[in-house]
């Protein structure tokens, strides 16, 4: 087991390994979130609100303290980091700008305060090298020609924009600055002249500082490779810690916001933004220090219909470009099957599934996954199944189903049954959170244990009296769940031969549904009235009542349909989705 | 030319003018009611003696012979000499800014750890101050005197700059205590959204550059308000002073004790110092008042409750 644990470790990029979480209250939010994600994956943890992914999240970034079980980043354990050092940046759903700064500041903050490892370089002799291309390769009017704009433009920090304009380093540009400085008088026809005093200028200036910096480089001994980075005896870069300089920030804080199209949106304050431009601004402030994980939580559910949509697609387009990891947390199972790689899908603190959008849609592990996942969700309802003629019945509906599924629907309940027992047999916490978790995936989870507290001292001395009395009862802290367990155990065992009821699903698109002509005679169809008729535009979503329940099915909208009209309805055995009511599990 | 005609007022606009009518009636007369007292003193100022004595009941002097300014003079120069207020002026300057400095300091930084930073007994923190807050002032200061003058006693600081610094540092380190402060500046903290902290903390921000490059600009305009609370408190302040500074030095003295000079009954002829000198003891107060004030409403709403 430790092995195992020990070697996903290992592989994975990042490992979350058995997350717990529990409130100082007592009270359990995430059970056992185990999860291994690989590099560039884009995983969706999606859920009702209060199934804990928020909280896995937070544990993840490290603003929620991790009550068991451990998260390793490229093998590095992270649950002691501060949430400082963990390397990852979160968004949040309320974007949590700084209020008093411009959006400049806003992306350039985490460069500000950080020191960020980099590479050695020796500017002089970098500088050199970078002119002497430049003089080389580009023609001189050209050359000239921008020298003498930016020299005699507006604007300041002329250097910069020279170190802009040629793509060189600040060192380099401020030198060309220094020496034209002389010639910026004169006229650009006239200093076309005089390519080849300006070069020797240049020249002789760069020769000044390159001997000098090479006799203090021969004397401390150091090398360096081709692009002028500090190596140790082995080769490697010699890796600094140091702060961005300005103009590193400058530069790097143009390039996110360029794309993210921010740019002319710089000098204001986040309240002056639209809600999608301050939602663009928390992720340029993410993006611009390039941790190693995203954490978004719950990005769009601020923003109007339209926006969202719009955002949904620009995060993935973000994701493809930067390929960086990213976890996403969200409750709009839209959300997750269109932008995940992997989703997870979490309910009551319970893991209920992992996989990829295809497979949790065409292969839902339990009837919660199958009925939160899909818009509009899928049509469940009680049938009644009788494993002698393997046929589903209700009313005067029959649907047989094919032999092979009432193998598998033996095997299920054999396995289920023989679980149960070993279960009962040594009741421990791992048996109550299998139980609690069968529970989360059924829906009738109870928060029995939370008693309200009653308020006054009425209240206060009712509680002394009535703990008073029941002072040599020991109560049994599993009971309510010893009693959950043996209920289902006895419904198991009457399942696996009796006549018993099943939960049958089925997605609205695949509901075969037409408009019933009259005097046509159909077979095998039950004949239905729509009780609600929504037009999407090009298709319709049909509510209809069948087997007490609330039906929805899809229908192109070539045909006009009202509730007046008579709906011919038939499944298929093949997309009929076949849950086990008592575990919740797909047989 | 087209002649204007006069556009009839809506119900609601009437009502408005209306209720603005009587608010400033209202407001006038408590303009009045509090300005008096501050016109009386602007114009007791400059009053000849002769005026004093004989038209106490009028504001102004009587006749452009009676206005004087050597009350002014006098404040610097009395019978040839520096007068003593100055110096008075200054001891209550510099020890009411020390003050302020530390309430303010105190008050970010204890509000930040109670709000920002995780610590355990926080909550049993916190009612302890509440607590703190029960206590009337007044309560505290017998035991406080008693505390002042056995460690005084003890390390014999009768006299000299060590007597001045120590006596100076009961009157500011004791007013820079006050909790309804810190409640202040922990309101404020509180609304501060927690994601902001918790994104510029995942960004790497440490504890010190989150206070100082987030939550401070932030806060400013609650820390002009507990500047202007404090600056006023202090001051202004009288007992604490009188009780610690009787028997010193007339030169030691803060402005407020050294104005009580002119009450009693046998300093009535100096009626016109004492109004001149309040009026310098006014100015500090109404500079800090012009620079704080638009932040003040500000402040107040911003400490309100978290939504």
């Amino acid at each position: 087991m430790d092995n195992i644990l020990k070697e996903r470790r290992q592989n994975a990029f990042m490992s979350l390994q058995n997350l717990v979480k529990v409130y100082p209250n007592g009270e359990k939010a995430v059970y056992n979130f185990d999860l291994d994600i690989s590099k560039n994956e884009f995983i969706v943890i999606v859920g009702p609100s209060g199934c804990g992914k928020s909280t896995t999240l937070r544990m993840i970034a490290g603003l929620e303290d991790i009550s068991g079980g451990d998260i390793y980043l490229e093998g590095e354990l992270l649950n002691y980091k501060p949430s400082s050092e963990r390397k990852m940046a979160i968004v949040f759903q309320s974007y949590a700008l700084y209020p008093q700064m411009t959006v400049y500041n806003n992306i350039a903050f985490p460069l500000t305060i950080n020191k960020y490892p980099m590479p050695k370089v020796n500017a002089v002799l970098k500088a050199n090298a970078e002119i002497e291309k430049l003089l080389s390769t580009v023609a001189w009017n050209k050359f000239i020609g921008v020298l003498f704009n930016v020299c005699n433009g507006n604007g300041k920090a002329k250097d910069e924009q020279i170190a802009t304009v040629f793509n060189i380093t600040l060192y380099a540009a401020k030198l060309l600055y220094k020496v034209f400085g002389a010639y910026k008088q004169d006229a650009l026809e006239v200093l076309d002249g005089k390519a080849d005093e300006i070069s020797a200028a240049i020249r002789a200036e760069l020769n000044l500082v390159v001997e000098a910096e090479n006799a203090k480089v021969q004397e401390s001994g150091v090398k360096f490779d081709e692009d002028f980075c500090e190596i140790d005896e082995s080769g490697n870069k010699i890796i600094e810690q140091r702060k961005y300089t300005s103009y590193e920030i400058k530069t790097r804080v143009y390039e996110t916001a360029e794309k993210l199209d921010l740019i002319p949106y710089l000098d204001k304050l986040p309240k002056e933004l639209s809600g999608g431009q301050r939602q663009r601004v928390a992720l340029g402030r993410a993006i611009v220090r390039e941790p190693k994980v995203f954490l978004l939580d719950e990005p769009l559910s601020n923003l109007d219909a339209k926006l969202r949509l719009t955002m949904r697609s620009e995060i993935v387009k973000l994701h493809n470009r930067i390929g960086a990891t990213t976890i996403y947390v969200t409750h709009d199972q839209t959300e997750a099957m269109t932008m995940a790689t992997r989703i997870v899908v979490m309910s009551r603190g319970f893991i209920q599934q992992i996989g990829t959008p295809e497979e949790v849609y065409q292969d839902p592990a339990n009837i919660f996954v199958a009925k939160f996942i899909g818009s509009p969700s899928m049509n469940v309802f009680n049938i009644d199944y009788d494993p002698e003629s393997g046929h589903l019945e209700r009313n005067d509906v029959k649907i047989s189903l094919k032999s092979v599924f009432k193998k598998r629907h033996d095997g299920f309940y054999v396995a289920a049954v023989d679980k149960f027992e070993s279960l009962q047999e040594n009741f421990d916490e791992k048996a109550r959170e299998e139980i609690l978790k069968i529970l989360s995936a059924t829906g009738e989870y109870k928060d029995n244990k939370k008693q309200q507290k009653k308020k006054g001292l009425i209240a206060l001395i009712k509680h002394l009296i009535e703990k008073q009395k029941n002072k040599n009862v020991v109560a049994d802290e599993y009971a309510y769940e010893k009693e959950v367990l043996s209920e289902k155990l006895a419904q198991l065992k009457t399942s696996t031969t009796a006549k018993h009821g099943l939960l049958v699903g089925i997605r609205p698109e695949r509901i075969n549904v037409e408009k019933a002509v009259v005097g046509k005679k159909y077979k095998d169809v039950v004949k239905v009235k729509p009780t609600v008729v929504e037009l999407l535009g090009g298709e319709y979503n049909i509510h209809f009542d069948l087997f007490d329940k609330d039906m929805v099915c899809k229908l192109d909208a070539t045909e006009k349909v009202t509730v007046n009209d008579e709906l011919a309805v038939s499944f298929s055995p093949d997309d009929l989705y076949i849950f086990d009511p008592v575990t919740g599990d797909r047989i | 030319m087209v002649k204007k005609q006069k556009r009839v007022l809506s119900k609601s606009e009437r009502e408005r003018r209306k209720n603005k009518i009587v608010a400033f009636c209202v407001m006038a007369v408590a303009a009045v009611f509090f300005g008096f007292p501050f016109l009386y003193m602007l114009g007791s100022s400059v009053k000849s003696d002769l005026d004093l004595q004989l038209h106490p009941e009028l504001i102004f002097p009587s006749s452009f012979g009676e206005w004087t300014f050597e009350r002014y003079t006098g404040f610097f120069m009395y019978a040839g000499k520096i007068a003593t207020l100055p110096i008075a002026f200054l001891n209550s300057l510099w020890s009411t800014a020390a003050n302020v400095l530390l309430t303010v300091a105190l008050d970010l930084l204890v509000a930040y750890a109670v709000i920002f930073v995780r610590f355990k007994f926080k909550k049993v923190f916190m009612k302890f101050l509440y607590l703190w807050m029960a206590i009337p002032g007044v309560i505290a200061t017998a035991p406080m005197f008693a505390m002042y003058a056995t460690i005084k006693n003890a390390l014999g600081l009768h006299e000299g700059v060590g007597a001045y610094l120590y006596i100076y540092l009961w009157l500011i380190v004791p007013g820079s205590t006050g909790i309804f402060n810190v409640l202040l500046m922990r309101n404020m903290f509180a609304s501060i959204p927690m994601e902001i902290v918790e994104s510029a903390r995942s960004d790497g921000a440490s504890n010190m550059q989150i206070f100082r490059r987030i939550v401070l600009p932030l806060a400013r305009s609650t820390i002009l308000l507990i500047v202007l609370f404090t600056f006023n408190g202090s001051w202004n302040s009288l007992a604490w002073p009188l009780l610690v500074l009787s028997g010193e030095s007339k030169t030691w003295e803060t402005l407020t004790l050294a104005l009580t000079g002119y009450t009693g009954s046998s300093n009535w002829g100096q009626v016109g110092y004492s109004m001149a000198s309040s009026v310098f003891a006014l100015i500090p107060t109404l500079i800090v008042f012009l620079f704080t004030q638009s932040k003040m409403i500000d402040g107040l709403s911003s400490t309100g409750v978290k939504k």
